[in-house]
Formats: structure tokens, C-alpha cells, sequence
């Protein structure tokens, strides 16, 4: 049975309220207090909490505050009900962290009818299996491989698997391309989230990403260069192991070197492509690479090499890159650089533009190979 | 905070620098009765919740019981029209209503005024026994914090604190 928490000073509001909830088939647990409130949540968290904001001692603000920084009921929807009317009073509501802001002037059916509402927005569709999701970086030491244009077209593909929800991380200063890519405007990014001062949750994540029409949510690392504002280690795990739960794919865009984010990225992946393309000095880099992933202690089944062509003669064979690499190569992006460039400047990935074309069924093949339903 | 209780209105009470949430027993009648009700002085007020004007959101004193003075507020704004008076809504004459906008210590108030009959500016604000106009659809905005807006369906203002009166020369549609 669905549990709704209701938290509101008033009594005979409270009884109105579960009245209309029980009747409507949900278990109600009751507080009259915010401490009282939370106790209840952090011992069992709700499937919903309501909250009214006006009461003593402790606000439902700081209510709806401390509900999302609290590991165990930092995802709950929370509805704040209130008898304040004021668009004030829904901002800040909405910034301590609710999902709903109802004002006390609706009837307990308008009130149920969002109860309903929230909780079918907040769980996930039927036959969706959000957790445990998969975290897949692309790398390559060797800039100019074309690791964001992978990035970009494999989440596009994963996403048009049935049920996948998918999550495409921008880690990439120097480029920091994959808005572009997907033709998306978003208004915040990594920077600025690492500059607030709040606890990473899917909610709060989802304030920051950007949804592209093939379901996939883009969080781009920075708006533009003038915001730039160093990332640690730290936020990116948070981020990761937040975007895990809620996604079955995370795709990850690292720059070509190894910094803290990308190493973050890396130890904190399921399965990581390394990208090369078919030139001595890329394979070289994907040499080394391979052995700073032995040193950090990255497991050879969790490496997917690739190789990229990007120019259309004279590259090293394939079983060439094999021998020098020591593992065989899983996929093998053909050569397209005009259709590529098209997909590019229109901000529409291969797979979705042209999806009968050799390198997005490649790409396509890839992601059967990461997402084998 | 009750809004189901019979007899109770849940309304925001501005004095010039306070935002005052609360709970008005009007005892069945309603809020502007009880304000323009020139026998008391004072308002008795249930589950109060203070804010200082220039964070209207965030609470800084919450008190069960308090008692405002009526002189002392500047306006009141409540959720829907229903709560303030209806002795004046009645009549043969044609009722209609004007664009208005006020100046009140701290605020700006924009809203639509029902008058019915003849506009006689002298008898609403100098002639006119009630302490409270009541003007629909308003929007008050602290003079300050321009970006911040209170709306309601009504909102009953102190005539004693108008500082500046307009209204429209002629009806809106």
C-alpha cells in the first residue's frame, strides 16, 4: 500500500486530510510537527510526504530541507500545502527542495487528484527497470579521436532501445561539445551545481540536465568558458553514483587527459571504451592507457576497446591495433566524415538522422553489445 | 494553518515593514465587517506566522495567539473574493469596474475597483464610513522589491494609509 506522510501543525486539517487519503486507498502516517515529521520519514521513508509550511518551531521549508539531505528519503516527492497563496512562497518551496506546491484553497479531491499525480510522475513506468544502471566512459588519450561524437550517438542509440532510460555526462572542458551536438540549450551545468552548496539527488540532477526528444538527459559540464570553476573528484562520484540509480545507461564524454574528474569517471565505471583511431600515435596513447587502468586497478573485462576510423586510408589494420593492444578490438566505426559533419551541424546524431547509414549501425551494434536486451 | 475551521479566514496582514500570516476568527462574518467594525480596535489573530518584508517567504517568528492593531495594517490580502464583505454588491444600479493604482507606506498596489452606481471619488475615500476598501484582482508589490508580488482575490486596504489614489477615467471592459 502506497504510505503518504502528512506533516501540518493544524489538527483538523490533518484529519480532513487523511480522511480524504485513506478514503482515496492510501496508508496515511501522521505528524503534527516538523521534528516529529522527519523522525517518522527517516525510520520509514513515505512513498510522498506533505507538507504544510506554516508551522511552529520548525518550518515546513526547513522541512522539505532536511527530507532531501537525508540520504534515505532525499528522493521522496514531496507536495508542500499551504494556506500561503503567495508565488514567493511556491519559489521558495520548490528551491528547499518540494516537487508540487498546492495552496490550501483546493478541495481534498483537487488534492488527491495531485497525490496522484506526483507519485505516477515519480515512479518509474511500467515495465522500466531504473536500477541498477550502467556506467560506460569514453576515452582516449589521444585527443581528436572522436570520443564526443561516440558518446553522443551511442546514448542517442541506447535510448531508442525499448525502456532505457538514458543519461549522457559531459566531463569535457576543452570541448565541451555534447549540447551542441544534440542541438539542446541548457541553462545549468556541472559548474554550476558544484558551486551550490546542497546534497546530490536525482531531483536536484534533474534541475541541472537537459532533456534531447530521444529521452536522453544531457548534464553539460560548463554553459561557456567564462564560467569555468574547477569540479573535484568528489562531486563527480556523487553524480555518478546518483545517475546510476535513476538511469539504466550513463554515458560519459572525458577529455583526453587524466584529470580528476576523468579518473573519477573511470574508477567508478562499469565498462569503459577506449577509443583509438587507426594511427600509431593513438595506439601508442591507448598503450599506455591501458596500462595506467592496471594501475589503478580498473578490471581488463570493464575495458571495451574501439577503434574509430577517421580518415579513410593508409590507417593500421585492425589486426595490427589487435597485436599491439594484446586484446581484440570490439567495434569498428567506419569512416563517414561528410555525413558526420552534417549530423554535427545540425545538431542531430547519425543514429537518429541516419540511422540506415555504416557508422550508426555500428554504433548501434555497440550499444546491443553494452545493453544485450 | 486551519482554512477548514467555520468562522476561521487565513489571510496575509501587511503593516509597512511585516508580512503577517494568519487566522482571523470572523465569527461567520466577514474579514472587511470585522475590519471596518469601528467598536474594536485590535484583531485577534491564531497561528501567526511573521516575515520581514524583504524575505516574505522565510518565517522568523510563529506565535499561536497575537493581537493586531487595525490602524496598523496597512493591507490584507485573501485568497478568494468570497471573504470580504458583500453588502455593496447588491442594488439597481449597474455595478462596474475601474483600473486602480495606489501608493501605501512600502507598497504599490494595482487591482480593479467594483463601484457601483456613479464614481464618486469623495465619497469612496473621504465621505465613505468604512475604514477598508476592497479591490479585486490586485497585485502589491513591496516599492523596494519590485520583483516581489502578492496576489489574491481581494485585498482590503487601509484607506488611512493611501498616499496616492489613480484610477481609470472610465470603466474596464
Amino acid at each position: 500500500m502506497t504510505k503518504i506522510l502528512v506533516v501540518d501543525d493544524d489538527s483538523h486539517a490533518l484529519r480532513l486530510i487523511e480522511f480524504a487519503l485513506t478514503k482515496a486507498g492510501y496508508e496515511v502516517i501522521t505528524a503534527t510537527r516538523g521534528e516529529e515529521g522527519l523522525q517518522k520519514a527517516f525510520q520509514s521513508p513515505p512513498h510522498l510526504a506533505i507538507i504544510d509550511l506554516m508551522m511552529p518551531q520548525m518550518d515546513g521549508y526547513e522541512v522539505c530541507r532536511r527530507l532531501r539531505q537525508n540520504e534515505r528519503t532525499a528522493e521522496i516527492p514531496i507536495m508542500v500545502f499551504t494556506a500561503r497563496i503567495q508565488e514567493i512562497d511556491r519559489q521558495t518551496a520548490l528551491e528547499a527542495g518540494a516537487n508540487e506546491f498546492l495552496t490550501k484553497t483546493a478541495t481534498p479531491n483537487e488534492l488527491v487528484s495531485k497525490v496522484k499525480e506526483l507519485l505516477a510522475k515519480s515512479a518509474p513506468a511500467p515495465g522500466v527497470e531504473v536500477t541498477p544502471g550502467q556506467i560506460t566512459t569514453l576515452f582516449s588519450l589521444r585527443g581528436g579521436a572522436g570520443v564526443s561524437s561516440i558518446a553522443v550517438n551511442l546514448a542517442t542509440a541506447l535510448a531508442q532501445q525499448p525502456n532505457q532510460k538514458v543519461a549522457l555526462l559531459d566531463l569535457c572542458f576543452s570541448s565541451s561539445s555534447v549540447p551542441l551536438m544534440l542541438n539542446v540549450r541548457p541553462t545549468l551545468s556541472l559548474v554550476e551545481l558544484a558551486k551550490e552548496d546542497t546534497t546530490i539527488s536525482l531531483s536536484v540532477l534533474e534541475k541541472y540536465m537537459v532533456a534531447h526528444p530521444s529521452g536522453v538527459k544531457v548534464l553539460p559540464l560548463v554553459l561557456s568558458m567564462a564560467r569555468v570553476a574547477p569540479i573535484s573528484a568528489k562531486t563527480v562520484e556523487s553524480v555518478l553514483s546518483v545517475l546510476k540509480n535513476g538511469f539504466n545507461h550513463v554515458i560519459v564524454d572525458t577529455s583526453s587527459s587524466l584529470d580528476d574528474m576523468t579518473l573519477a569517471a573511470l574508477t567508478h565505471s562499469d565498462q569503459i571504451i577506449l577509443v583509438l583511431v587507426p594511427e600509431v600515435v593513438s595506439v601508442q596513447a591507448a598503450i599506455v592507457t591501458l596500462q595506467a587502468f592496471r594501475s589503478l586497478g580498473v578490471s581488463e573485462e570493464a575495458i571495451v576497446p574501439i577503434v574509430n576510423r577517421t580518415f579513410a586510408q593508409d590507417g593500421l589494420s585492425t589486426e595490427t591495433i589487435q597485436n599491439a593492444l594484446k586484446r581484440p578490438i570490439k567495434a569498428m566505426i567506419p569512416h563517414e566524415p561528410e555525413l558526420l559533419i552534417q549530423a554535427i551541424n545540425s545538431g542531430t546524431p547519425l543514429t537518429l538522422s541516419q540511422p540506415a547509414t555504416a557508422m550508426a549501425t555500428a554504433i548501434r551494434k555497440l550499444a546491443s553489445v553494452l545493453s544485450p536486451s | 494553518m486551519d482554512v477548514y475551521g467555520k468562522g476561521f479566514i487565513v489571510a496575509d496582514f501587511f503593516t509597512h515593514t511585516y508580512r503577517i500570516s494568519a487566522r482571523a476568527d470572523t465569527r461567520k462574518r466577514s474579514l472587511a465587517d470585522h475590519l471596518n467594525d469601528r467598536l474594536t480596535s485590535y484583531l485577534e489573530l491564531y497561528d501567526t506566522f511573521v516575515s520581514r518584508l524583504h524575505k516574505p517567504s522565510e518565517i522568523v517568528a510563529s506565535y499561536s495567539l497575537a493581537s493586531l492593531r487595525k490602524d496598523g495594517i496597512t493591507f490584507v490580502i485573501l485568497a478568494t473574493e468570497k471573504e470580504t464583505s458583500e453588502r455593496h454588491t447588491y442594488g439597481y444600479f449597474a455595478k462596474q469596474f475601474y483600473d486602480v493604482f495606489l501608493t501605501v507606506p512600502s507598497f504599490e498596489i494595482k487591482g480593479k475597483l467594483q463601484v457601483v452606481g456613479k464614481l464618486d471619488l469623495h465619497v469612496l475615500l473621504v465621505k465613505g464610513t468604512d475604514t477598508f476598501i476592497t479591490i479585486s484582482n490586485p497585485v502589491a508589490s513591496p516599492s523596494l522589491f519590485p520583483d516581489i508580488t502578492f496576489t489574491g482575490g481581494t485585498v482590503l486596504v487601509n484607506k488611512s494609509r493611501i498616499e496616492l489614489f489613480c484610477i481609470s477615467e472610465s470603466p474596464s471592459p
